[in-house]
């Protein structure tokens, strides 16, 4: 059966706004912040609160936890040391709150581990995940002092 | 250094372009004041300095620019301009390897002063503002960096035709100009933050015009 003329016409609008609800919704779901860069910033220290100068840090997004064997990093964003201060630096495009991307890993390549204070108590891991969320007005965000532990 | 006296040399060469146009505005076939337009088509090249975010973080290619002349013949005329130019991004500490493409369109406005040297040789200075974008990726997933782009330049002017089919002159074109970028609205810690908004380009341009008398 075929459609008159007018019935064709009653689809247009909705047809239109459907077009500019899709265009709302991807430019709504916008993975980065233009013009915008987030910087991780942080020291290392060693248990008796040294700065720890050389070690190399590799950030990530995509860890595996595989069974009984240390995270491994599928992809590396970046793999930098640090300085003889102990600190480091590192730079990304930033990502808004929805991207759903938001979570990053500090992994140890070499054989240390972060200590990390979990309900009062010390536990080592091979790796340190921090968010985006908080990040200063210049899009820095700064994960403190870091301790580790040489095994 | 180098900067400043290339800033010094293009303000003199505008503010004295006047002078010379009146020496010799009698050799131009226009009569002066008559409107003219013309579009044109330029292939270009920009490279941005090493040392800079933009001058170490991408590999520049060729690019075009398409652009439109509006006069009134013997004084300063205004235009508008839009272009891009093919880019690789190179190893950098800033991008996190997050983007593997990148556009750089831009489009501005600038004013000129055009003056007659010889019979088919005229020489122009241009003094340019746009807005460039370095657009990595696709959307949702873009990531665009904004820069305005102050600029200075001499442009020679070339008839290879005059009035043809009596309407309009086929003019060839070969340029330069040097520029000053600006991307004061990224935000970026205080460390980074000169080196990622601050540039300078050199800029070289070949093309066609064609002005409608």
């Amino acid at each position: 059966m075929t459609k008159k003329p007018i019935d064709l016409l009653y689809g247009l609008p909705f047809r239109f706004i459907g077009l500019v609800v899709l265009l709302l919704s991807l430019s709504g779901c916008q993975e980065f912040i233009h013009n915008s860069f987030d910087t991780f910033t942080g020291k290392i220290v060693d248990v008796e609160g040294k700065p720890v100068a050389d070690l190399e840090l590799i950030l990530t997004q995509d860890l595996d936890f595989g069974v009984a064997q240390p995270p491994v990093a599928k992809s590396i964003i970046y793999s930098i040391k640090t300085t003889n201060r102990g600190e480091f630096r590192m730079v990304v495009p930033a990502r808004t709150n929805i991207s759903f991307n938001t979570e990053y890993f500090l992994l140890l390549s070499s054989p240390v581990q972060f200590e990390l204070e979990e309900s009062g108590m010390s536990v080592l891991y091979r790796y340190y995940s921090f968010s985006t969320a908080d990040r200063a007005a210049d899009g820095t965000i700064n994960l403190g002092t870091l301790k580790i532990v040489r095994q | 250094m180098i900067r400043r006296s290339l800033l010094v040399v293009l303000i003199l060469l505008w503010v004295t372009f006047p002078a010379f146009s009146q020496e010799m505005k009698k050799e131009v076939g226009i009569p002066k004041g008559q409107f003219t337009f013309a579009p044109g088509a330029e292939l270009l090249y920009r490279s941005y300095e090493k040392g800079s975010f933009l001058g170490d973080t991408y590999g520049m290619g060729p690019g075009f620019r398409l652009k439109v002349d509006f006069e009134f013949s013997g004084y300063p005329g205004i235009g508008v301009y839009f272009g891009t130019q093919k880019a690789s991004i190179q190893p950098n500490r800033f991008l996190g390897g997050f983007f593997k493409e990148v556009r750089m369109p831009e489009s501005g406005i600038y004013l000129f002063h055009q003056v007659p040297v010889f019979e088919n040789l005229s020489l122009r200075g241009e003094l340019g503002y746009g807005q460039l974008q370095v657009i990595h990726g696709l959307s949702p997933s873009r990531f665009i960096l904004d820069y305005a782009h102050f600029s200075g330049g001499l442009v020679a002017n070339y008839t290879l035709a005059k009035e043809v089919f009596g309407i309009f002159d086929l003019n060839l074109i070969i340029g330069g100009n040097y520029g000053f970028l600006n991307g004061n609205k990224i935000v970026i810690n205080d460390l980074d933050r000169t080196y990622v908004q601050r540039a300078t380009a050199v800029q070289g341009v070949f093309g066609i015009k064609v002005r409608y008398l």
